[in-house]
């Protein structure tokens, strides 16, 4: 059996397929189609109401769900990894990590570092793109990087973050 | 009639202006910047020429190099839609000096109205209300103490040259005055290059109900009603309507009167607007004069079938006003909702991007005008209008409801909107009854949370399932893309 967590607007929603298009979201069963319309749009059928859903992909597990006119943030997760995960955050309370943001609007041009990587400070991290000029974001400090939050090609206000580096 | 016009601007504006040009059988000319390479506004014309970098500055605020393209590329007229070189005196003469037609009022009349106080002087001339106060710039504090004194507090002290909100400030006392109006008057050099400052009496939550109006170059004058413009953020329309339900028959006759008369004061002709504030006790005063096409001029066409862009190529054409004012008259409601690039979660900062999805809304008493398609870059450097949402209803309720409807249809992905900000202020029930006045929005969204409702329980499964069901498939490597069998390629192979 499939199980996953989902975060979504600051809540943990436990996921679980069943088999035979049925799906639980917590308590609540759901039967479900999911069609693959064009591009990155689907169409997705839950008990007698289909949505129309615009999906980006950020990473592995974030994605941003454009469903009725609204963008909405998931964080999707195996329930072996959130519990991984959680272990971790509990055990080891992140620590000297650096959230680095955007220090002006622009395009992610380049990601020159993938998560997991080890970096040495004053490494290039990533390349955004602002007023014509490209501008090289270097790590600040030694270490691994944790996550990257962006995706190249990308547009980011000021002050996005655009990854951590622990 | 013109053969060939150069639209000097982009967006959305810019394709109305073509549209225009393609229903009347004239060739239309665009001029594109660095970052406008991709946008429909260069695609959609007959010719384009690109003109520079993104900046402004160095693209469509480039005099020399506008004009120059419009004289080899052999133009007849050019039209500056809004913004950019729309209200340009010096433009609109050298234009003018080559023999070329502007499409829009000749550079003595925007001049005149150019200058609030000079603006105002004309008006207070020609029994146009203005707001009262100084008609001529203010000098010295103890000159601006004693006009304070005369109109009572609180005041306004304005930049003579300002406009946008900006050179600007409110004065509740008389020790507050000396501050202000060094402040103003240094405003008004840093924004303007002009430190003349004048004084007004501050009008308590007024609204905000301007006139369209059209001269020819005959001398006929007509106007297309009112158009309310009250709800506005940091002085920027966002939503506009026209008829006013504020305003009886009555004392709409009343303030189109004045605004033809203001608009014969200055000898003007082609499209403008003449702004008014109204008070709580229908007291009307001229605010100033918009020497061009409005943003929110397709209200005032959806109530009046008229096109409005096609009687201001006819009228530069020469040609007289193509009717009279008893040729027209208002049919039902239209409400227009400016749909914005920004966040309003975050301080309604501009939002920047590619538009990896745009969906338009469409269906019963809705025009969509828009400047950008799907994949179209909304950049850093111009206006963030997406587009214009505009109903049509019989009544103001229905147009109301379809604004409603229509905004549920867009789907916009790759920035930030202020769509359900919209929609906020749409089911806001003081809105829906029509109280409302120039501080709408302070009053009523001074909450940042107020300005999104938040996803429903249904959408937040539909996102948890089909993240769930995409992670799913992508580990288990699964091809996303589906092959319908009845399409042509098939046919093709199998034929």
């Amino acid at each position: 059996m499939d199980e996953f967590v989902v975060t979504v607007n600051s809540k943990k929603r436990n996921v679980r397929f069943l088999g035979n298009s049925l799906i639980t979201v917590e308590s609540q069963e759901f039967q479900h189609e999911l069609y693959h319309l064009s591009g990155d749009t689907y169409l997705l059928k839950l008990e007698n109401k289909i949505y129309e859903i615009f999906i980006t992909q950020i990473d592995e597990e974030k994605f941003i769900i454009s469903i009725a006119g609204r963008n909405i943030h998931t964080i999707v997760r195996t329930s072996l990894k959130e519990k991984a995960v959680n272990l971790i955050e509990q055990n080891f309370p992140i620590q000297n990590t650096l959230e680095v943001k955007a220090p002006m609007p622009g395009m992610i041009i380049k990601i020159i570092k993938k998560p997991g990587d080890e970096v040495l400070k004053g490494d290039s991290i990533l390349i955004l793109e602002a007023m014509k000029m490209e501008n090289d974001l270097k790590a600040h400090i030694s270490g691994k990087i944790i996550f990257i939050n962006v995706k190249e090609g990308m547009a980011v206000e000021k002050g996005y973050s655009l990854f951590t580096i622990g | 009639m013109f053969k060939k016009i150069l639209i000097a601007n982009r967006g959305e504006i810019a394709l109305r202006i073509i549209r225009a040009c393609k229903e009347m059988d004239i060739k239309s000319v665009t001029v594109y910047s660095e970052a406008d390479k991709t946008s429909p506004h260069a695609r959609y014309s007959d010719e384009a020429y690109y003109i520079g970098e993104s900046p402004s500055s160095e693209s469509y605020l480039n005099q020399k190099k506008i004009i120059s393209i419009a004289k080899q590329v052999g133009v007849d007229a050019i039209h500056p839609g809004y913004g950019f070189f729309s209200e340009n005196v010096e433009f609109i003469k050298a234009v003018e000096e080559e023999g070329i037609t502007f499409i829009g009022p000749s550079s003595s009349s925007v001049r005149m109205m150019g200058t609030k106080t000079a603006a105002r002087q004309l008006m207070n001339q020609n029994n146009v209300p203005i707001v009262p106060g100084s008609i001529s710039p203010i000098n010295k504090i103890s000159e601006g103490l004693e006009e304070a004194q005369k109109i009572s507090y609180p005041v306004l002290l304005k930049s003579a040259a300002g406009g946008g909100g900006k050179g600007m400030k409110l004065v509740r006392s008389e020790n507050e005055f000396a501050p202000s109006f060094e402040s103003v008057k240094r405003e008004a050099l840093k924004f303007f290059a002009d430190d003349s400052v004048y004084i007004e009496k501050y009008i308590e939550n007024p609204k905000h109900i301007e006139v369209q109006i059209f001269g020819d170059k005959f001398g006929n004058y007509v106007h297309v009603f009112e158009r309310e413009c009250s709800i506005q953020r940091r002085h920027q329309k966002i939503i506009e309507e026209s008829p006013s339900f504020y305003i009886d028959n009555n004392l709409r006759k009343k303030i189109t009167q004045t605004a033809l008369n203001a608009a014969k004061a200055c000898g003007y002709y082609n499209a403008g607007t003449i702004e008014f504030l109204v008070d709580r006790d229908f007291n009307f005063y001229f605010l100033e004069m918009n020497t061009r096409l409005q943003v929110e001029h397709p209200v005032s066409e959806m109530i009046s079938g008229l096109d409005l862009v096609k009687e201001q190529i006819n009228i530069a054409a020469g040609n007289e006003l193509s009717f009279q004012q008893e040729d027209i008259g208002i049919s039902g409601h239209a409400i227009e909702a400016r749909i914005y690039a920004e966040d309003p979660e975050n301080n309604f900062l501009p939002s920047t991007g590619k538009l990896l999805d745009l969906q338009l809304p469409s269906g019963p008493g809705i025009r969509i005008d828009a400047g950008f398609t799907r994949g179209s870059l909304i950049s850093l450097y111009y206006d963030p209008l997406i587009a214009k949402l505009v109903s049509w209803g019989k009544t103001r309720e229905e147009a109301l409801k379809r604004l409603k409807r229509a905004l549920g249809e867009f789907q916009i992905v790759g920035v930030s909107t202020n769509v359900q900000f919209l929609k906020a202020i749409c089911n806001n029930d003081n809105f829906i009854i029509g109280n409302y006045d120039i501080n709408f929005i302070d009053k009523e969204f001074a909450n940042e949370n107020s300005n999104n409702i938040p996803d429903s329980n249904d959408m937040e499964n539909a996102a948890v399932i089909i993240s769930s069901l995409l992670k799913m498939r992508k580990s288990s490597g699964e091809i996303r893309t589906s092959i319908m069998n009845n399409n042509k390629w098939t046919d093709l192979q199998n034929g």
